[in-house]
């Protein structure tokens, strides 16, 4: 590859945000309705996610944080999990229980839905280090999720039908911390 | 009676969504949407009409009220599914999820300045 060539990439990479007159397009009605159903799909499958983790005991969340072990996809991924997560393993599962009813509760309504986007890629990458390798696993089912989570984030989709771009206005006019952070979470 | 702004709004909106969800009562379980317990419908209602109520009303005390009870269901569902009781049949972390979700929107929107 040559120095012009290097030079055109990082020119289209580090293009300016807006766009010329005439090739801007403000999202039509039809463009929020279809970010907002990306993120309300999003959240009922974290929400459905979350049906399965059962406490006290998680016996199916078990099974499947074995797998890592099992069926290792990342060498210091397994070890992470064989020896601080199994051994530990009830600490675990309700953190995922709470997180994953978390992504799938505010990413449904739309509120802070870019921190949640960002949680929602961790927790996606955590799951495909453990069960990428699993039997009848479809990587690509993975990929797509932090794919859709990617434009959730990108497009800031809880400002469509969500409690995000409703309460935006008044955050941004407000001085507290509070009102910071939602606005950079949103 | 004070003038409803988005805000208010989004609370009706968030209330109209639970008792929305009393349709995951009929919907197939299979379709792995949301779990409501029979137990869990007069939460739907009761924090649902609430949480319009504070809309209509545009008090925010009443839209933060019906937040916090939203909160408090999702605490009480996983505490009575976790020490196995039968209030928490047909219910999991789905329907705390969603509870969960609603609760924090409707609390955020009670907290926020009128200005909205």
């Amino acid at each position: 590859m040559q120095a012009q060539d290097v030079q055109g990439w990082i020119d289209v990479v580090s293009a300016p945000s807006t766009l010329p007159a005439g090739q801007a397009r403000p999202p039509s009605r039809l463009d929020r309705g279809l970010l907002a159903a990306v993120r309300i799909g999003l959240g009922f499958l974290w929400l459905g996610g979350a049906a399965w983790k059962t406490p006290p005991q998680f016996g199916g969340l078990h099974d499947w944080t074995t797998f890592a072990v099992t069926y290792p996809v990342f060498g210091p991924w397994s070890w992470l999990v064989e020896h601080l997560v199994l051994p530990n393993f009830l600490i675990f599962a309700w953190g995922v229980l709470l997180l994953e009813a978390s992504l799938g509760g505010f990413l449904l309504v739309g509120l802070g839905t870019r921190f949640w986007a960002v949680a929602g890629i961790a927790q996606t990458l955590a799951i495909t280090l453990s069960a990428l390798r699993a039997p009848n696993e479809w990587p690509w089912s993975y990929f797509l999720m932090v794919m859709a989570h990617f434009a959730v984030f990108a497009t800031a989709a809880g400002r469509y039908c969500g409690v995000d771009g409703v309460l935006r206005p008044a955050w941004q006019q407000s001085p507290s911390r509070w009102a910071r952070m939602m606005l950079r979470a949103s | 009676m004070r003038m409803r702004n988005r805000a208010d709004r989004a609370a009706m909106w968030l209330g109209a969504v639970s008792l929305a969800s009393l349709l995951f009562l009929i919907i197939k379980r299979e379709l792995h949407f949301v779990d409501i317990p029979k137990a869990g419908i007069a939460v739907a209602v009761v924090f649902g009409l609430m949480a319009i109520a504070g809309g209509w009303l545009a008090n925010r005390a009443v839209t933060m009220a019906a937040g916090i009870g939203f909160l408090a269901a999702a605490v009480l569902q996983v505490v009575l599914q976790t020490v196995g009781s039968s209030y928490a049949n047909g219910s999991n972390g789905s329907t705390m999820g969603l509870w969960l979700g609603l609760g924090a929107a409707l609390v955020t929107v009670g907290l926020t300045r009128r200005e909205a």
